[in-house]
C-alpha cells in the first residue's frame, strides 16, 4: 500500500487535532493510502512518526496551527494546511496530495 | 475521578435560540454535576477559543472546549438541539459536544477519552444514533464505546 504519513496540532490540542488526524485517514484510505498521523495534542505526541515512517512516505501532510518539528520533512514533498482546513475540507486536501501538489521541503 | 460524560451531562433535543445560549447552557450542565470552578471563566475561555478558530467541524456538530482554570474536573456534554442554530458565519449546528479540561493538564486519562471521542463524531452509524436515539445511557454508551 502506499505510504502517506503526517502531523497534526491545534490550539488547544483536546479536539481537532484527534478529528483532523482522523478525516485525513479516511479520506486517504479512500484514495488507497496508508497514512499515518502524529498527534501532537495537550496529553502529549502521540503515534510519533519514525525515521524510517518518514522515509518510505510519498508525501507529508500537515493539519497545524500551531509549530510542528520541521527538520525531519527535509528534502520531502509537504502540504500544508489548517487544522480546520483538514477536518472540512480533508477530501480536497487528500486529493492535492495525490495530485503531487505538495511542494519539497527544502528551507 | 468521575466518568467523562453521564447523563446529567446530556440535554436532549432542547429549544435554544442562538449560540450563546448553548454554550450558557453547557456551562449550566458542568456546573450543576460540580465540574466547574469558575463558570464565567469557563465560559470567556470557551469563546477566546472560537475567537481563534470557530468550532463548527461540518454535519452539524460543533465541539466548543476550553481548557481553562474555570474547570475544576474534566466533563463533556451533549446538547441536542431542537432545531439547527447559526455556528459560525457558514455553518450551523445541531449537535454540540462541549468540553472542558482543566488548564493544570494533570488529567491525561480524560484527554485521552476525550481523543476517541472526537474520533468517534466521524464514524456515520455513532452520527445517526446520536442524532435520533432517546436513551441518554444509549448515547453514553456509543460515545464511550
Amino acid at each position: 500500500m502506499k505510504k502517506l504519513v503526517g502531523v497534526a496540532a491545534c490550539p488547544a490540542g483536546i479536539a481537532h487535532t484527534y478529528i483532523a488526524a482522523e478525516t485525513l485517514i479516511k479520506f486517504a484510505k479512500q484514495h488507497g493510502y496508508d497514512l499515518k498521523m502524529e498527534t501532537n495534542g495537550a496529553g502529549g505526541t502521540e503515534n510519533r512518526l519514525t525515521e524510517e515512517d518518514i522515509e518510505e512516505a510519498e508525501a507529508i501532510v500537515l493539519a497545524v496551527d500551531t509549530m510542528v518539528e520541521m527538520e525531519r520533512f527535509r528534502g520531502k514533498p509537504v502540504l500544508t494546511v489548517s487544522s480546520s482546513d483538514a477536518i472540512h475540507r480533508g477530501e480536497q486536501v487528500i486529493q492535492q496530495i495525490v495530485d503531487g501538489k505538495a511542494e519539497v521541503y527544502n528551507p | 475521578m468521575s466518568d467523562i460524560i453521564t447523563q446529567d451531562l446530556i440535554a436532549l433535543d432542547v429549544a435554544l435560540a442562538d449560540k450563546a445560549a448553548v454554550i450558557g447552557q453547557i456551562a449550566d450542565l458542568l456546573q450543576a454535576a460540580g465540574r466547574l470552578k469558575d463558570r464565567q471563566r469557563y465560559i470567556d475561555d470557551v469563546y477566546e477559543r472560537e475567537a481563534m478558530v470557530p468550532t463548527g467541524i461540518g454535519n452539524q456538530i460543533a465541539i466548543p472546549h476550553a481548557r481553562s482554570a474555570g474547570v475544576g474536573e474534566s466533563g463533556l456534554v451533549f446538547v441536542r438541539l431542537a432545531a439547527p442554530i447559526a455556528w459560525n458565519e457558514d455553518e450551523q449546528a445541531r449537535l454540540v459536544f462541549g468540553i472542558a479540561v482543566p488548564d493544570d493538564n494533570a488529567d491525561n486519562l480524560h484527554l485521552k477519552i476525550l481523543a476517541n471521542v472526537a474520533k468517534k463524531l466521524l464514524d456515520d452509524k455513532i452520527k445517526q444514533l446520536i442524532e435520533e436515539s432517546q436513551s441518554k445511557q444509549e448515547i453514553l454508551e456509543a460515545l464511550l464505546a
